[in-house]
């Protein structure tokens, strides 16, 4: 039957009443849950919304994304269950067997396979999903609404597979089998994205005072998480997410809130979602958990300091999302050896698989993280895999060498640096010549000088550093008259233009009109500000590198910087707001 | 008699802007700074549009360097540094 115990529920049970009505059976996954009504609620909500109501896709589309991912996860209950569903709506068995097969390119028309490639993509590269996944689909045709369905679509299957699994159920129907497949063993290795950032769709300007289930989020955590703000398009989605969020995050019978977001940054790391890891870190963070902690949690849970309880539950919940092949009722069993009960054990395994939901609509959206990142996870499992030292200073080996003469380690560094040397002087000088003269004259005295470079401070903030005395020299000679200096006290900074922005900007400039707008903006910042800005947002070096490259302490980088990035958004501003980019809909 | 603690004036919430975007603001400030948030408009926007901001001098300002650049850069580097010249 399955692994946990149950209680019966009236025939007349809302959800199981809702289920039999669309879907002519009662799906054995919800009987398996019936401890803990809220739970089947939640699913009720999520599966109606994003699947069973009419949408931007047709029922069938979206039964078949769900069925090929099923198949491709190796999940026996939910291709017999979503099989004989769209047996039920019609679909032929061969289209049926080809999509369990994973042949399905001949069997459908070149859009619905498309989506189909799209979800099986988005389930098995999920970390490495990028913008141009979603372009092909655009270029067949998809809009942004049916799209957004096929993320959801892809979502909800993984949530479901991870659900069945968990719970053990056996399928409602006689099995249907599933061939193996070429063994991929290995998930591939995630590749960077194109450093176009999300989000990828186009969604609408709603605000909590106008639509309830940003204010239940603003509420519950005190900030619209970026993941639900991508999500616009479909409003009933999104009130079906608000739902789950509060019947199986919030609510605290069983496991305990701390304990549930614990399960969320396990497995949000183990799957390398950096942008849930954040989020649910800083949820930790208001719930009084300190960050270090939060991270010890997303880097090891074997490691962190929590009782070893929790450690079990842990390493339950991430078996079962990210290995469903090595899962088993012995899992189970083991939780029960560490005093977890029925209730609380089927509380994990549905964290389980809604931290797989999240975690795979937020790959298909690419919402960006609404704070800064600690860590970056996919950084870190590609220098894992390559096993790349963390070296506290990357150039170190090569410096050493250079320092004793070797002319092709000095190459090297050159060829490393030599783009972001570039860049900070043609945002210093403005001009292309100077920045590519300049350029030359810093290597070069970098070669003379790297005996006396101590290694008190990294190479590349000792590079930079050179470069922008070098840039600044250049620039007093050309425009005299400009102060370099630190004008002391200012009055504080008065926003003038106070319209909102488009929600992407972005989508406005093609990327080279958009590189050419920021370097004409940036260059008429003045110098002390232009070089906060540059080196902390374009470059990225961390506050106290910055400050060490400009010889100023970190709060004179921090005063600098704030002001320079606000005179930077009034000059986009011009370009930006939804009024002079002519569309978009200011709240 | 107890007073709810004022919220942060539009003043003290743009000081900390920068911090605030870059998550560097304990936990009692960030709690405050949002509920100035909830409550003001034009701050609300400011917040907004300065972190796209971020975001597109993050994704736009950092461009490669064109090859033939690069190349011909190197080059010169590298010649210059021979004691000849």
């Amino acid at each position: 039957m399955s692994y946990l115990a149950r209680v019966e529920l009236p025939e007349t049970y809302p959800p199981y009443r809702a289920f039999r009505e669309s879907l002519r059976f009662l799906p054995a996954v919800f009987p398996a849950q019936s401890l803990l009504p809220r739970v089947i609620e939640a699913e009720a909500a999520l599966a109606g919304a994003i699947l069973l109501a009419p949408g931007a896709l047709s029922r069938v589309t979206k039964e078949q994304i769900i069925l090929a991912v099923a198949a491709a996860n190796d999940n026996p209950y939910c291709v017999t269950v979503h099989a004989h569903i769209l047996e039920g709506l019609g679909t032929s068995s061969e289209r049926i067997r080809a999509l369990v097969d994973g042949v399905h390119s001949g069997a459908l028309d070149g859009r619905e396979a498309a989506l189909v490639d799209f979800g099986l993509t988005l389930d098995r590269r999920s970390a490495s999903i990028g913008p141009a996944d979603l372009d092909r689909l655009r270029e067949q045709g998809f809009d942004d609404p049916e799209i957004l369905e096929a993320i959801l679509s892809t979502a909800l299957a993984r949530f479901l597979c991870t659900l069945s699994t968990g719970l053990g159920v056996e399928p409602d129907f006689e099995s249907v089998s599933i061939p193996p497949r070429p063994a991929a063993a290995e998930t591939p290795a995630p590749q960077r994205s194109e450093r176009r950032k999300g989000p990828y769709l186009r969604s609408v300007a709603r605000t909590p005072q106008d639509f309830p289930p940003f204010a239940f989020l603003l509420t519950s955590f005190g900030f619209v998480p970026a993941l639900y703000r991508a999500q616009t398009l479909k409003p009933e989605a999104l009130e079906a997410e608000a739902l789950a969020l509060r019947n199986v995050l919030l609510t605290e019978d069983a496991l305990s809130r701390r304990q549930k977001e614990y399960i969320v940054l396990a497995v949000s790391a183990a799957n390398l979602n950096t942008y849930c890891v954040t989020v649910h870190g800083e949820m930790l963070r208001v719930l009084g958990v300190p960050p270090e902690a939060s991270d010890q949690i997303a880097a090891d849970h074997r490691h962190a300091e929590i009782p070893e309880t929790e450690k079990a539950l842990l390493d339950f919940a991430v078996r079962l999302a990210t290995r469903p092949q090595e899962y088993g009722e012995d899992d189970v069993r083991s939780l029960r050896e560490n005093a977890f009960g029925e209730a609380q054990i089927l509380e994990a395994v549905v964290m389980a698989s809604l931290t797989n939901f999240l975690n795979t609509l937020q790959f298909g959206l690419g919402a960006s993280p609404d704070f800064r990142p600690r860590r970056d996870l996919v950084a870190e499992a590609l220098a894992e895999r390559g096993r790349v030292e963390k070296a506290p200073d990357p150039d170190a080996a090569d410096v050493a060498r250079a320092r004793a003469g070797d002319r092709d380690a000095f190459e090297a560094l050159i060829r490393r640096h030599q783009a972001a040397v570039y860049r900070t002087l043609l945002g210093l000088t403005g001009n292309a010549a100077d920045a590519e003269d300049c350029a030359q004259i810093v290597f070069v005295n970098v070669f003379r000088k790297i005996r006396d470079f101590g290694g008190a401070s990294r190479f590349s903030t000792w590079l930079t550093r050179i470069a922008i005395n070098e840039g600044l020299e250049r620039l007093r000679r050309r425009k005299p008259d400009e102060s370099l200096d630190d004008p002391g006290r200012e009055e504080p900074f008065r926003p003038t233009s106070i319209t909102p922005w488009v929600e992407d900007p972005e989508r406005l400039y093609a990327r080279e009109e958009m590189r050419q707008l920021i370097h004409q903006e940036l260059s008429r910042l003045p110098a002390m500000y232009r070089t906060a800005v540059m080196l902390r947002d374009i470059e990225q070096l961390p506050a106290h590198e910055a400050a060490a490259a400009l010889e100023i302490p970190v709060a004179t980088l921090k005063t600098r910087l704030l002001r320079g990035r606000l005179m930077m958004r009034e000059a986009l501003a011009a370009y930006f707001t939804a009024s002079s980019a002519g569309g978009g809909s200011p709240v | 008699m107890r007073e709810e603690v004022p919220l942060y004036s539009c003043e003290a919430f743009r000081a900390q802007l920068s911090n605030l975007v870059d998550d560097e603001v304990a936990v009692q400030v960030r709690r405050e700074l949002e509920r100035h948030l909830a409550e003001c408009r034009v701050c609300e926007v400011l917040f907004d549009s300065t972190k796209k901001t971020l975001t597109i001098l993050t994704d736009a300002g950092r461009f490669e360097l064109p090859r033939d650049i690069s190349e011909r850069l190197t080059a010169k580097i590298l010649a210059s540094l021979d004691p000849a010249n």
